[in-house]
């Protein structure tokens, strides 16, 4: 009986720790292809993930409808993440320069939310998605098997996005010799400005796919953001499958702590990056950066 | 068509380059030649836009490319090819072939007939296709490097820099036939060499840098009877040939 009851509840945090792990992914997946590409430690990245929730908050609460809100958060962000690009980074491309840049942004983004919206949480969630189904013994949230399905959807599109097109090889190639793939004709200034508004499209999405879960309030993606480096670093710098396999790891591990060992929860991501970067210093599926 | 004036590189608070000058026309071969620290890649890189000159001017075909960005002078047909076999490490050896056909405009049915042709030149490439460029050899990596510049459509200048350095002698082989292929169609090279392997092979002018200088210019077959100039530049006695 104890131990039907552990496989239950082993299996229900596996399943939330699924849904968990590909919001992380649609968030670190962003932070990683503009660090791979771009060099650029993307400081304001959680912020946009705080404004893509509240934006998808605001429209999805007023229609009723989650398909406006995925809409608004991706479609606002991916804008934002263009003018961002195209009118702030590009002013000065040196390392240093961009980070105090998206610091920066990070301050004014968060503090221009927090106007906005206030010291408030608020949460919303489509009926339809309300309630839990039950998989013989295991219970599972119904929006948390919408996050798994709708997660996949958007990963696999990115997945070929970045394998099957023309733009992806261009990002690929870009990442591993930025200075080459110029040489053969690619206006790289573009490429930035595209994958920078991408991965700022995907930090918005998973900040209101958030908001049926956790809801939004001041500095949520700020905090996210540790969680998204940490990833980065554990999947290897650069690297999408990294990306995608620490994604999905940590949500898991996380999960399970928050079920079994609850003090750990938070710790637990630090736990396995520094157990990662003991034995594998360049990240599971990094490459050594000389 | 390639006209480099008074070119002068600063990188931190040396000189690099002080003041070259030279001409490339259609067709020729230009050996850039000198000991290590002469300024030879830093000339190939200025050239290709990876490093801006404080002063001078560069001009392909009467145009001025001297502020433009790197690939506006791909675009002119001005292509590089790196000493440090710079591939696309994480992508196939067909995927390094197609993304450079890609960016160089061509369409995808194009991009694949090209690299048809590619393996017909290279066929050890065709064998090899699935493969990373990081889990190749040296010289596959090499071939690779060589092989995605001669698959590119438009080619006018060749910027190519120490292709035969450190590679085995069958290698060396296979990359001098590229390399011949490429002056047969007409292409302009500019070959950096630090030792004198291909220009034996295929005649051209020569150049000597120093210091960010040129000391001397003339052509390979006078240079090659020139001991004195071959010991006091390239550091070569004829046993290290």
């Amino acid at each position: 009986m104890i131990s039907e009851m552990s496989l239950e509840i082993f299996l229900s945090a596996l399943v939330d720790g699924i849904a968990l792990g590909f919001i992380f992914l649609m968030f670190s997946l962003g932070l990683s292809i503009i660090f791979g590409l771009m060099r650029i430690v993307n400081f304001a990245h959680g912020s946009m993930f705080t404004l893509g929730a509240y934006i998808g908050y605001e429209i999805a609460s007023k229609t009723g409808n989650i398909l406006y809100g995925l809409l608004a958060a991706s479609a606002s962000m991916a804008l934002l993440g263009i003018v961002i690009e195209r009118f702030l980074l590009k002013i000065r491309r040196e390392p240093l320069a961009q980070v105090i840049i998206t610091i920066g942004l990070m301050i004014l983004l968060d503090r221009l939310a927090w106007i906005r919206w206030g010291d408030v949480s608020y949460i919303w969630y489509p009926q339809w998605l309300e309630g839990v189904i039950y998989a013989g013994p295991i219970i599972i949230y119904k929006y948390r098997l919408f996050l798994i399905v709708f997660g996949l959807f958007i990963s696999i599109l990115v997945y070929i996005l970045f394998t099957k097109t023309k733009y992806g090889l261009f990002v690929r190639a870009g990442i591993d010799d930025r200075e080459m793939i110029q040489a053969f004709g690619v206006n790289i200034e573009r490429v930035f400005t595209a994958t920078f508004s991408i991965g700022s499209m995907l930090a918005g999405l998973a900040g209101f796919l958030l908001v049926p879960w956790q809801g939004v309030y001041p500095l949520i993606g700020t905090n996210y953001l540790l969680n998204a480096f940490a990833i980065i670093i554990i999947g290897g710098i650069g690297s999408l499958e990294g990306t995608i396999i620490a994604s999905i790891l940590v949500g898991i591990i996380q999960q399970l702590c928050a079920y079994y060992v609850p003090y750990l929860t938070e710790v637990s991501l630090f736990i396995v990056m520094l157990s990662v970067l003991l034995t594998k210093p360049s990240g599971l599926m990094g490459k050594v950066i000389e | 068509m390639l006209e480099i004036k008074d070119l002068k590189v600063f990188i931190g608070s040396l000189y690099i380059l002080q003041g070259i000058s030279l001409s490339v026309h259609k067709g020729e071969i230009i050996y850039l030649l000198g000991r290590n620290g002469a300024g030879k890649t830093t000339l190939l890189k200025t050239i290709i836009g990876f490093i801006k000159p404080s002063s001078g001017s560069i001009a392909m075909n009467g145009i001025d490319i001297t502020r433009e960005p790197t690939y506006v002078r791909a675009k002119l047909g001005i292509r590089y090819v790196p000493d440090n076999k710079r591939l696309f490490m994480s992508l196939s050896v067909e995927e390094n072939l197609y993304t450079a056909l890609l960016a160089s405009g061509l369409s995808k049915d194009k991009a694949i007939e090209r690299i048809e042709y590619i393996y017909n030149v290279f066929p050890d490439l065709k064998r090899l296709r699935k493969l990373k460029a990081s889990q190749l050899s040296g010289g596959q990596q090499q071939m690779l490097n060589l092989a995605r510049i001669l698959a590119l459509p438009n080619t006018k200048i060749l910027l190519v820099d120490e292709p035969v350095e450190g590679l085995s002698p069958m290698f060396v082989s296979k990359i001098l036939d590229a390399l011949m292929r490429l002056v047969e169609e007409g292409l302009s090279m500019i070959i950096v060499e630090t030792r004198p392997v291909l220009m034996e092979k295929i005649n051209g002018r020569y150049i000597i840098l120093n210091g960010g200088k040129i000391v001397s210019e003339g052509y390979t077959e006078d240079l090659l009877k020139n001991k004195i100039l071959i010991e006091t530049y390239l550091g070569l006695h004829k046993s290290d040939k």
